[in-house]
């Protein structure tokens, strides 16, 4: 637990101190700690520009692993996660309406020109999105106890998801189009210090029901029918793991844009390196781990000693899909180690 | 003191969405006792499942109601009625990162605080749970590896870290060999015994259930359920009428089903037992009629010394013999040389 802190730590200094611009690793913890910098743009880079971008890599990677946890748990999938079901491309229509109805008034950077209320309406809307998507997944599998037809259905939706917004895209005026585009490449950098509050109110709000849930979520690996009659209220439990899941991953996509692979590979991750599949040790765990991931994802989309920075979603993608494929390797079967 | 389980004027059965109830048995009233160990038997779909189902809660009942110690469960919170009653179902665990341990410790879920902490008390429990059980070398073993019947117990186990007075297992037998279907009926026998639980079990194994249950539901298919004393049930022919099928007969001397072929010939079989139990039931199954008469001219007498077993007949005037079932049969039926 100590080691994890310290890595994920390491991380975010590291984080800080990789970009455009390098800064000594020193001069960053000098900045953190209060006292002032030799240079006095570096201060002005690492407090107004990469604390966000870090904090922001924290957020984003402590609540889609979170999310993708209590999803694997919920649908008794090892491959569900909110980019896999549809829940991301959810909270894209969300935020596809938001942007591309208000015309010119309503672009992204009108939104945050709104500020707070602004900021809470992208993640409402996103939220909202990722909630309509993950609600009718859920009312399918009370219908169909075979989780690979869940499986599938839960892309298609995605795909119609997906659909219903490219059409829009096609209506839209190009500006809005741009606008909207830049979102879906995923960004970590695009939080402002004023958005902060919200995501980290969001993301605490998520993690603290979360492990407030986790005997319910233990219970629940034994399946509902047992669960229930170990006095577990299914239809409470199974609300709370939507909603949470829903704000989460709508947070995270309401922010930074649809980051794929980090819900599903993280769990994966944590789940082999422990061989438990205990909540109360997964889910401050995948807190970690999450986190770290998305650190080194970040770092590595800034491409050290070079001015280019990659978009974030591809980045997650590329360290994300391996980790799966690892994972499914190593146990010889994912099914088993889930 | 209230009786563990009454069923008063229960109607059980399905409620779909669009349409009429569909009715699957009842009205039913049935009490049972603590300290019992009563099996569910019926042939298949009679309805088996939906009654466990309907006394667990999980399915509600058409009419008439279910008393656990005295108690509605369906008007009870979940978190109580978890404490009354607990069940061991057919599903399977998908999940491979659960030790058998953790599976058990589950079991105190409805008294355990928001955090599942287990105190105590709870420890002592799930300890127990796993002696009675007999799983102490299993306990760190991941549950997917564990055999079908090693699964069984710690489900068991896990239900009976539940500590509730009544329990429900649906077909706990099921898909295990022989030998493990006898350890789990023997250690539901003994948890009957020792701690005074009543349990209900639904099952296939007929031949199983007249022997350990001290009490029988059985569910016939036109929507009746008996309740009796196993021996009782054999005796006054319910048994009999409700499984003997066309080609299957019901021995009530012996406790076992026949398959009946149609007779053809007769022979009597004298000689000392198991050998003449045996001997008979090879030469039912070729559709022989075993008769009680000496002097006819198809008789088999079995010997044995040393543990060996010797057949001896007649034919055509000629002493035969064979030192096996399989020769005996072969030259007997005259299905193999002829000698």
């Amino acid at each position: 637990m100590f080691l994890a802190i310290l890595i994920c730590l390491v991380l975010f200094i590291a984080d800080l101190s990789v970009g455009s611009v390098s800064i000594p690793f020193t001069e960053v913890i000098k900045i953190l700690t209060g006292s002032h910098s030799t240079e006095a743009t570096w201060e002005k880079i690492v407090l107004i520009i990469r604390l966000p971008k870090a904090i922001s890599a924290v957020l984003a990677g402590t609540a889609l692993a979170i999310a993708g946890l209590q999803m694997q748990t919920l649908f008794h999938n090892p491959l569900a996660g909110p980019s896999v079901l549809g829940i991301t491309a959810g909270a894209s229509l969300g935020v596809a309406v938001v942007m591309l109805t208000g015309g010119g008034a309503a672009s992204l950077y009108a939104i945050r020109e709104l500020g707070i209320g602004g900021t809470w309406l992208v993640m409402l809307a996103s939220s909202a999105g990722a909630a309509l998507v993950m609600g009718l997944i859920l009312l399918i599998s009370l219908r169909l106890k075979d989780n690979v037809s869940l499986l599938i259905i839960g892309i298609m939706i995605g795909n119609v998801t997906i659909a219903i917004v490219s059409i829009w895209q096609y209506f839209s005026s190009p500006e809005q189009l741009q606008d909207y585009l830049i979102w879906t490449f995923g960004s970590l950098g695009g939080v402002t210090g004023r958005q902060l509050p919200v995501f980290v109110t969001v993301t605490f709000i998520g993690l603290v029901l979360t492990f407030i849930n986790s005997k319910s979520l233990n219970t629940l690996l034994l399946g509902e029918n047992y669960a229930r009659s170990m006095g577990i209220n299914i239809f409470r439990t199974r609300t709370l793991i939507i909603f949470t899941s829903s704000i989460l991953a709508g947070a995270v996509t309401g922010f930074c844009g649809p980051i794929a692979f980090i819900g599903i590979a993280v769990p994966h991750l944590v789940r082999s390196m422990t061989r438990t599949s205990d909540h109360k040790v997964l889910i401050p765990l995948c807190w970690f781990v999450g986190t770290a991931l998305m650190l080194i994802c970040d770092l590595i989309a800034q491409v050290p000693g070079s001015q280019i920075v990659l978009p974030i979603n591809a980045i997650t993608a590329l360290v994300g899909s391996p980790v799966v494929v690892w994972v499914i390797i190593k146990n010889k079967n994912l099914k088993t180690a889930f | 003191m209230e009786k563990a389980l009454i069923l008063y004027q229960l109607v059980i059965g399905y409620r779909p969405n669009k349409g009429v109830p569909v009715k699957v048995a009842g009205p039913i009233d049935l009490t049972m006792e603590d300290g019992r160990l009563n099996c569910l038997i019926g042939p298949n779909g009679v309805g088996k499942s939906t009654l466990l189902r309907t006394i667990a809660g999980i399915q509600p009942a058409l009419s008439g109601h279910v008393k656990i110690l005295g108690e509605l469960p369906d008007k009870m919170k979940s978190e109580k009625l978890a404490r009354l009653l607990s069940i061991v179902l057919t599903d399977r665990i998908g999940h491979g990162n659960l030790k058998a341990f953790d599976v058990v410790a589950m079991g105190r879920t409805p008294y355990t605080g928001w955090f599942g902490t287990l105190d105590k008390e709870d420890q002592k429990k799930v300890a127990w749970a796993i002696e009675m059980t007999g799983i102490t070398d299993l306990i760190d073993k991941n549950i997917l590896e564990l055999s079908d019947g090693e699964r069984q117990k710690v489900m068991i186990a896990r239900a009976l870290a539940q500590d509730t007075p009544l329990m429900l297992l649906d077909e706990p037998t099921a898909h295990l060999d022989l030998p493990n279907r006898i350890e789990i009926v023997r250690l539901l026998r003994k948890l009957t015994a020792e701690t005074n639980k009543a349990i209900i079990m639904s099952t296939h194994e007929l031949d199983l259930a007249l022997q350990a249950a001290d009490n029988i539901w059985l569910m016939t298919s036109d929507h009746a359920i008996y309740s009796g004393t196993p021996e009782d049930l054999v005796l006054n022919d319910t048994f009999g009428r409700t499984f003997t099928k066309k080609g299957i007969d019901f021995d009530k001397n012996q406790g076992i089903f026949r398959l009946v072929e149609p007779h053809q010939k007769v022979v009597s079989v004298t000689g000392g037992d198991p050998g003449a139990f045996w001997t008979k039931r090879a030469l039912e199954r070729q559709g022989f009629q075993i008769v009680v008469n000496e002097r006819q001219s198809n008789h088999i007498d079995v010997t044995s010394r040393n543990n060996h077993w010797q057949w001896n007949w007649m034919k055509d005037g000629i002493d035969q013999s064979a030192n096996s079932i399989e020769s005996m049969l072969q030259q007997f039926t005259g299905e193999g040389e002829e000698l």
